[in-house]
């Protein structure tokens, strides 16, 4: 397949359904051939962005352009993109092989053509040979590789997924995650890809561009995303970290009962701030050769989740937190006190911004493998 | 074509569930109906096959088979045409004005088939509405007999018949995945081909179950036709209705009976198996 990817940009894109705003003033740059996710929680605006670059729907105020051309009311079927829905969204009335030949059809491609594209197109999502067989005999993770045939069989310049992933079980969507990227490497097809899962995010993106309630909370690497997350929002949304609440002073980060911090100064107005760690920046004892802070949380709630202990914890900052701790050290009961040493050079400051934590629409489990001295903690933000 | 869900939970118990349905039915329909079947051999006591071979070869009942079928062919395809599109109308309206849709398609189901007959006399006789309506633009100068034709009684059937096809039709619109449209757009179908390629194959078998159930009951239609049409569009009903009223020939009325019923079940057969075949087995692409 020869494709020709497009750049995507969106001017102060905004759309409304009556007096609820769906997204406002969204500014966006996706280059040629790159992958880029949109993450965040339902809600989000994140769908309603991919309706509108997709031409589902037109925004009320703002232009869209591929490559420069505007293409803001321009009809979805003039616009060359090929969309991956999650529930698939295959013709049940058609074959699987007259699915991928849709497209083509469309744009009148003789039949002899067709029918070895649609063969291409299969075999490119390694289901050469189901072209007689029906949508429902097929299986949810082959359905969608048939949606994906479908969608790259034209050769479109854009490819647009909404959690084209979430209807599969969680082993199976590993799997596609690496198939589909793959495929954009191999080509070159710029992507947009919709997800609540920061995980799937982080793995697959070029760049992640972070929405919540409307707007771009972050647009950036998926290291940039996590290493230096711009709001409290992104640090809480993108994966696990521990919080504390503190304030800027303009010479120093103080918190409650811990005292001066002695971090680098954060670039941010004086005021409330949020202190965060990420799990690799924790550990139970203090390593001789890092600056670290010493705090000592005590245990609410614990349960043992197989390997780690999770436990709730209370900071003495009147933070709460969920640290999952290697269950060799010991069973951390109700109680019971737990040494953090949290690495100075690795904390992260961000403004406060007083909304509600997404910790609740996003708890997924973590794989990461915990050493001892390490521990996962993802925030609960009650600061 | 379209997706049945079935509750496993309930499969066990549901032969139980009919039973008494069955029972009236049985009482009610099957034994009648043998009954006819049965008559029309044995009515007279020596009959056999004589009922059968005087009605298929008496020209004014092959005449009035003839008038009930064709009446019942063209008004199925009308009611399909029209409830169909009726039925898209309600399903690309906002809410408000699709429920009085569904309203005016339904209001006319809750008054008696004798009353909508007598109304559309009303509306087409010489001195009725329509006629007065177009003296009065001056389009005629003299009443266009309407009422005791054909036109007339197709019009009335085809009314009368409609949410047999808009109500089907409408529920399998109603279960359509816009996400499906939003699909075929994406691949460059703009909305007329959309329309014809991915809604109409979706809402077909709820257009065909609207048509089988409309001819069904077009066959069997009496009232309207004899109060609407004129000579040439009696239906059988009438011969039956006569035999057995005028003359209490049973014999030939069960004859006519069943010969209508062998032809209804035969004209579905062949017709599910066209619409199974279009949609069923097309071409590959």
């Amino acid at each position: 397949m020869a494709i020709d990817a497009t750049s995507v940009t969106l001017r102060s894109v905004t759309k409304s359904y009556g007096q609820a705003i769906a997204v406002e003033g969204i500014d966006l740059t996706i280059n040629r051939g790159e992958f880029v996710s949109m993450l965040g929680p339902s809600g989000s605006g994140k769908t309603t962005t991919l309706k509108m670059i997709a031409g589902f729907e037109a925004p009320n105020s703002g232009q869209i352009t591929f490559d420069g051309d505007d293409v803001t009311n321009v009809a979805p079927e003039k616009r060359n993109i090929g969309v991956v829905f999650q529930n698939y969204s295959l013709f049940p009335h058609l074959t699987v092989g007259q699915n991928v030949a849709f497209p083509l059809k469309m744009r009148k491609v003789p039949a002899a053509e067709r029918a070895k594209r649609v063969a291409d197109a299969l075999a490119l999502v390694e289901l050469a040979g189901y072209e007689r067989r029906r949508p429902d005999s097929l299986s949810g993770g082959q359905q969608q590789r048939v949606a994906i045939a479908r969608a790259l069989v034209f050769e479109p310049s854009l490819l647009v997924m909404d959690e084209p992933l979430g209807a599969l079980d969680r082993r199976l969507r590993e799997v596609m995650q690496l198939e589909i990227k793959a495929l954009h490497e191999r080509l070159g097809v710029t992507v947009i890809y919709v997800t609540h899962d920061q995980e799937e995010a982080l793995t697959m993106s070029d760049r992640i561009v972070v929405f919540s309630q409307g707007r771009v909370e972050q647009v950036g690497t998926p290291r940039e995303i996590y290493d230096e997350p711009a709001t409290e929002f992104v640090a809480d949304f993108v994966g696990e970290s521990l919080a504390l609440t503190a304030a800027w002073t303009g010479t120093d980060v103080v918190a409650e009962n811990v005292g001066g911090l002695s971090i680098a100064a954060p670039d941010l107005p004086t005021g409330p701030v949020r202190v965060l760690w990420r799990p690799h920046a924790i550990s139970l004892e203090p390593i001789s050769d890092a600056h670290e802070i010493h705090v000592r949380a005590r245990v609410l709630t614990s349960g043992y989740a197989g390997g780690v202990v999770r436990a709730r914890i209370a900071l003495p900052t009147h933070d709460e937190g969920i640290v999952s701790i290697p269950a060799v050290g010991g069973d951390y009961t109700t109680g019971a006190s737990i040494d953090l040493y949290l690495r100075a050079d690795r904390a992260i400051v961000v403004p406060t911004d007083g909304r509600a934590t997404p910790s609740d629409l996003e708890a997924s489990p973590s794989d990461m493998e915990a050493s001892p001295n390490t521990l996962e903690a993802f925030g609960a933000d009650h600061g | 074509m379209v997706t049945a869900r079935v509750r496993d939970g309930r499969s066990a118990a549901s032969p139980l569930l009919v039973m008494p349905l069955l029972t009236l039915l049985a009482i009610f329909f099957l034994i009648p109906l043998g009954t006819v079947v049965v008559r029309s051999f044995t009515y007279p006591a020596d009959a056999g096959l004589a009922n059968y071979v005087r009605v298929l070869t008496d020209p004014v009942s092959l005449q009035y088979a003839g008038n009930t079928f064709r009446m019942a062919l063209i008004v199925t395809v009308l009611a399909v045409i029209i409830g169909y599109f009726y039925a898209y109308a309600m399903y690309k309206s906002r809410p408000g004005w699709r429920i009085f849709l569904l309203f005016a398609a339904l209001l006319p189901f809750w008054t008696s088939l004798l009353v909508r007959s007598f109304a559309w006399t009303v509306i087409l006789r010489d001195t009725g509405i329509f006629n007065q309506l177009l003296i009065g633009l001056g389009l005629i100068d003299e009443p266009i007999p309407l009422l005791r034709t054909s036109f007339a009684v197709t019009v009335g059937m085809t009314q009368i018949l409609l949410p047999f096809v808009i109500l089907p039709c409408w529920a399998a619109m109603a279960r359509v995945d816009a996400g499906l449209l939003s699909a075929s757009r994406s691949l460059g179908a703009g909305p007329v081909a959309t329309f014809w390629r991915v809604f109409v194959p979706l809402t077909a078998p709820g257009a065909a179950a609207g048509a089988v159930l409309t001819f069904i009951l077009a066959v069997g239609y009496y009232i309207t036709p004899v109060l609407l049409g004129g000579p040439a569009d009696q239906p059988i009903a009438v011969l039956i209705e006569s035999a057995v009223q005028q003359r209490g020939d049973w014999g030939t009325a069960g004859a006519l009976a069943t010969l209508v019923l062998i032809a209804v079940v035969l004209l579905l057969a062949a017709g599910w198996g066209l619409l199974a075949r279009a949609f069923l087995s097309r071409k590959e692409a």
